[in-house]
């Protein structure tokens, strides 16, 4: 699903960026198994669009690729932690705009070629230069280039401070520079990473079966000989496949949960990964004045019940909030969920006080939207507000958003890193602002944040933006989104919140 | 009869071009939509141009209709604009699960509707009754609840037939059969209540004919009216049912394929259309309206052929 298409992880530890220096490759996940790990067989809600490096989606996407390629850096599923993988170190310069990557010695393809440096500096290059999803990740880097076989230095125009997080994910991903032109890598890639796609026995948007490379170089982190994902839209579908041993971990929804075996079945909560919200996109109030005034933003927050959504529409799996921060990360603030509380009396109050009542805001209507529709209604109706949800079909919900003819919009985002969270939400060239909104506040706290190197010497200012944006009020947060996760024959889902959706965040208790 | 079939071949093919060049039309206003959602949140007025230009959109229409039309008469329908597969022999493989199970539901849907619809048109009273009865029961069940439910006991419970999933036959028969089983039982369950019913009125109208009486007064017996006769002069509006039926049993496979988790047409017409992935869509339109066209085409064929009047249309 691409409105949770980010589902990547988030720091939930700081990171050390200058001098940091991982030390060891992550270790098995597996612990202390009895006997042999059964192959792994997942559902997941959405096939890989494609699996050239330059066209990586994350989220769900992810379990598919990156189990075909490696990624430079890597995500500690139970922590967050950004850990070493193909690189087994990476350094920043003093001012953060060159990062100097060394690589884990004897990697090679599954084609046996040897992975190099020159390997990541092709594919770099290749993203920097090719039309697709992956190529915006790039835009400050100035030049890759290998220092030796091992070495490689990515230089920027300017620090970025997202840019290393991002290396666990779709910008990370190395491809074999001997084959980086050859159409056939979008569906039958050579990677590094640690299983190969059998393609005789996938059917592409369906099912994808990945076979274990005995001859990876960090094999013993991977105990599942094989990994089928199967791509399982319906829940209804997914639970069927579950129960009946087709499949052994997959997502289940909250209210059929208790009829799986609990003597077959192990049901982990996943509280956080993914934030729901209203986003204001015309934060300036250029086309509606209205959302311009932050009285009426703030409203709009104290109008929605999110205590009865939770409940209500998510079955109460995940968690009521006022900030779109991961809550297992370093910026999120659990004293900013005190800040509106559900009183759309005072909201109505706001309204009047700021002479908006009765302003009508038009707002696409997408599968994402249907559920809640009639009760964010209800909730701009309390305080004197209305809602005109206007169809928007799948195709053109991104457009819509870049349109300016909506002055709101609802979203569910996955949860990044904090650094890449805070500037989706309120960088000017953020994602989700897609009107590039910003103020003097704003420009000085991102000022700081683009010349701290140092993630725990920007940390205070990460917090005080997040604080900022709570009482401007550029969007109202509603839920955290959570996940309940069945699983069984001895398998075990880690992930603190967040985690990127790879293979890693399963393990094997035997 | 040649003539016959010519002029139905040629309105197929206007049929056809008619079908892909309005759909193409009306997809081309979708271009810069889907080079956005390729590019994802971070698309930029420069990348989309990019994207465009790269992949052709940002040519006249008309220009690209008659590019793809005449890569689509020499059988290359493109590649899907996310994941590079080819969308023709994507399509094939998605048309062969979904035929597997509409081609088996639909010989016996005919099967069972035409002995239930004659048995209950020709013996009448508790006969006719029961068979109406299970008509109704059929026709009002919905097929999804009937499709999870089906699931539920066979799959979930018994572990008797897979719950998802869809084997070809030439992978393994018996998994084939398997797997299609309950999607063929839903289908059959859906179509047979509809069909039988048709075929019921047909018959009982056949059977108040007067060369029916005139038959039954020179000693031939029922069953020789019934197979004979009657039958064959029913026949023709029933097969014109049927070919209804196989359509529509195209719209239900959608929901059928979703419960299943089969890699099927309605599936891939669906996600596609999502997505707004313009070759995948073209080439889903393309090959369904010529199944529509070869579909009618047998049917007319079979009804001249079982009327010799319907020839002259």
């Amino acid at each position: 699903m691409k409105g949770l298409a980010a589902l990547g992880a988030l720091s939930a530890t700081v990171m050390i960026l200058a001098g940091c220096t991982g030390e060891a490759a992550p270790t098995s996940s597996s612990s202390g198994a009895a006997g042999p790990a059964p192959d792994l067989k997942i559902s997941a809600v959405s096939a890989p669009n494609s699996l050239d490096p330059a066209q990586l989606v994350d989220g769900t996407q992810m379990y598919v690729w990156s189990s075909i390629y490696d990624t430079l850096l890597a995500r500690d599923s139970a922590t967050g932690e950004l850990i070493p993988n193909a690189a087994e170190s990476w350094e920043y310069n003093e001012d953060g705009t060159e990062l100097t990557l060394k690589l884990v010695e004897g990697m090679t393809f599954s084609d046996g070629d040897p992975v190099t440096a020159e390997s990541v500096v092709a594919t770099m290059k290749r993203n920097m230069a090719t039309p697709g999803i992956v190529q915006p990740r790039f835009s400050l880097v100035s030049d890759v280039a290998a220092e030796d076989d091992l070495t490689v230095k990515v230089s920027f125009t300017t620090y970025d401070p997202q840019f290393v997080y991002l290396l666990a994910l779709g910008a990370g991903a190395i491809g074999n520079e001997d084959n980086l032109t050859d159409p056939s890598i979008a569906t039958d890639p050579v990677g590094s990473g640690p299983y190969t796609l059998d393609v005789a026995s996938t059917v592409p948007g369906t099912t994808y079966v990945l076979k274990k490379r005995e001859d990876y170089w960090n094999a013993d982190a991977y105990p599942f000989p094989s990994f089928t994902v199967r791509v399982l839209q319906d829940p209804t579908a997914a639970f069927n496949a579950l129960q009946a041993g087709e499949i052994n971990a997959g997502t289940v929804q909250a209210q059929v949960a208790p009829q799986l075996d609990p003597n077959s079945f192990t049901v982990t909560d996943v509280e956080a990964q993914a934030v729901a919200y209203l986003d204001v996109l015309d934060r300036a109030g250029d086309k509606w004045p209205a959302l311009g005034d932050e009285k009426v933003r703030q409203a709009i927050n104290y109008a929605i019940d999110r205590e009865g959504i939770l409940n209500g529409i998510y079955s109460g799996v995940g968690k009521v909030t006022q900030q779109v921060f991961n809550p297992a990360g370093e910026v999120y603030d659990e004293a900013l969920n005190d800040t509106y509380d559900y009183d759309p009396a005072k909201g109505k109050e706001l309204v009047e006080e700021a002479g908006y009542a009765g302003e009508t805001f038009q707002i696409p209507s997408t599968f994402l939207t249907t559920s809640i529709e009639p009760t964010l209604s209800q909730a701009f109706s309390d305080i004197g507000l209305n809602l005109e949800w206007v169809a928007v079909p799948p195709q053109q919900a991104q457009s819509a958003l870049q349109s300016g003819e909506y002055g709101l919009t609802f979203q569910i985002t996955g949860f990044n890193s904090d650094p890449a969270d805070a500037f989706t939400h309120y960088s000017v060239n953020g994602d989700r602002n897609p009107q590039h909104y910003t103020d003097a506040t704003l420009d000085e706290l991102f000022g700081t944040i683009d010349s701290t190197v140092e993630f725990s010497e920007a940390l205070p200012t990460y917090k005080e933006l997040n604080e900022y944006a709570v009482e401007q009020a550029w969007e109202a947060p509603i839920v955290f989104v959570g996940a309940k996760w069945a699983t069984a024959d001895g398998v075990s889902i880690v992930n603190y919140g967040g985690a990127p959706t790879t293979i890693r965040t399963f393990a094997f208790a035997g | 009869m040649l003539l016959y079939i010519a002029k139905r071949l040629g309105a197929g093919v206007v049929l056809a071009l008619l079908v892909s060049f309005i759909t193409f039309m009306l997809l081309s206003t979708s271009f810069e939509d889907v080079a956005r959602t390729i590019l994802g949140p971070s698309a930029t007025p420069e990348t989309v141009a990019g994207i465009m230009a790269a992949r052709g959109w940002d040519r006249p229409a008309i220009v690209q209709y008659f590019d793809w039309l005449l890569h689509a008469l020499r059988g290359d329908f493109g590649v899907s604009v996310y994941t590079s597969l080819p969308v023709a022999p994507s399509v094939i493989q998605r048309l062969t699960v979904t035929l597997s199970i509409i081609v088996p539901a639909l010989l016996i849907t005919a099967v069972v509707a035409t002995f239930l619809g004659v048995w209950s048109a020709s013996r009448g009273g508790i006969v006719d009754r029961i068979s109406q009865g299970l008509s109704l029961v059929g026709y009002l069940v919905p097929g999804l609840l009937l499709a999870i439910g089906l699931v539920v006991i066979f799959a979930v419970q018994l572990k008797w037939l897979p719950a998802t999933g869809f084997t070809p036959f030439s992978d393994n028969p018996a998994a084939w059969l398997r797997s299609i089983t309950i999607p063929v039982i839903v289908l059959v369950i859906g179509g047979a209540a509809n069909m039988t019913a048709q075929v019921r009125g047909r018959m009982i109208d056949e059977l108040r004919k007067d060369y029916v009486r005139t038959l039954r007064t020179r000693g031939v017996s029922t069953n020789a009216i019934i197979v004979k006769h009657a039958l064959r002069n029913a026949g023709s509006p029933a097969l014109t049912v049927m070919s209804l039926e196989f359509i529509q049993m195209f719209g239900a496979a959608l929901i059928i394929e979703n419960v299943f988790a089969l890699p099927g047409y309605g599936s891939f017409a669906f996600n596609a259309s999502l997505q707004g992935d313009i070759p995948v869509i073209l080439g889903i339109t393309a090959f369904g309206t010529l199944l529509v066209i070869v579909v009618n085409l047998v049917t007319d064929l079979a009804n001249g052929w079982l009327n010799p009047k319907a020839r002259v249309r």
